[in-house]
């Protein structure tokens, strides 16, 4: 178990693992929207006020298309193995499914009596609340959870690049870095000219 | 409890890769002296010369293998993809020899 949710690419990859990561990024862009989550970068996440089911699903078919991208590039580059293209594309959309408690995370604060607090203090918006300790706790709680399941979700990201690729040591890691940051910069400058 | 004995590749003493210098026939033990080369494969650990038996059985076929190993296709392929580098590199070892 410790194992499938480690590396669950050693057991599911191809159409399955595409399934999986499409009912993870189908159900993440509900609660985005519920939420009214911003999904803008493929490692962002931001509380906003006008998040429409358009704009939701925008993010997070970009997101999860630039990380295809350039992961599939730099597995055409350093691999000696025949890449299956389906193996690089459903792998990275399941590498997606931590992103999910993320997210759910900030359903919480979304709306919430610390998030019209930050808002009031720190962007000048909406009224002055008062908030409790309950709030803080909230908000901590939230921001840890978010915290773990960005990690968890960038490490199944290398391990589906390492397994889809066959792509291994400090080269599988430096250019594991490299996408991510390519593909950090290019969904942040595609959801700007296209929203 | 039966020992699982392992054939020693190299010299315990030097670490030179060994040859074989007799084999005796078990039914009538006729003794054959000389010195004769491991072939490739047995250089393989044991795994991997199980995942090659595997290999053979299900016809060469990596999806009926991962089904079989409830593994993902890309983890057998990479499997597989070790052992062909390890061979090469056992193979160009022994045309230097």
């Amino acid at each position: 178990m410790i194992k499938l949710l480690l590396n669950p690419f050693e057991r599911f990859a191809g159409a399955a693992s595409l399934w999986i990561g499409l009912c993870f990024l189908i159900i993440t862009c509900i609660v985005a929207y519920a939420g009214n989550i911003h999904l803008d970068g493929v490692l962002d996440l931001h509380i906003s006020e006008n998040t429409t089911w358009k704009i939701t699903a925008i993010e997070t078919l970009l997101n999860w298309w630039c990380m295809f991208l350039f992961i599939y590039i730099a597995g055409l580059l350093l691999s000696k193995s025949s890449i299956r293209i389906i193996d690089v594309f459903g792998t990275q959309a399941m590498a997606r499914a931590p992103f999910l408690i993320a997210t759910i995370g900030n359903l919480f604060l979304s709306g919430s009596r610390i998030d019209k607090y930050l808002n009031n203090r720190f962007l000048q918006r909406g009224e002055a609340v008062e908030i409790t300790g309950g709030d803080i706790a909230l908000f901590v709680v939230s921001m840890l959870l978010t915290l773990l399941a960005l990690i968890w979700m960038v490490m199944w990201m290398y391990r589906a690049y390492c397994i889809s690729c066959n792509v291994k040591g400090t080269k599988s890691i430096l250019s594991f870095i490299a996408a991510l940051l390519l593909a950090e910069i290019s969904s942040k400058l595609l959801l700007s000219l296209l929203l | 409890m039966a020992v699982e004995k392992r054939m020693p590749q190299s010299c315990p003493s030097c670490d030179t890769k060994m040859k074989v210098k007799k084999l005796v026939c078990p039914n009538c033990a006729t003794e054959v002296d000389g010195l004769f080369n491991f072939p490739v494969l047995s250089a393989l650990s044991n795994e991997e010369q199980l995942f090659i038996i595997d290999f053979i059985k299900v016809g060469g076929s990596l999806k009926d293998m991962a089904t079989n190993m409830k593994l993902s296709y890309p983890t057998i392929r990479n499997q597989l993809d070790d052992i062909i580098e390890r061979v090469s590199s056992l193979q160009k070892l022994n045309d230097k020899k």
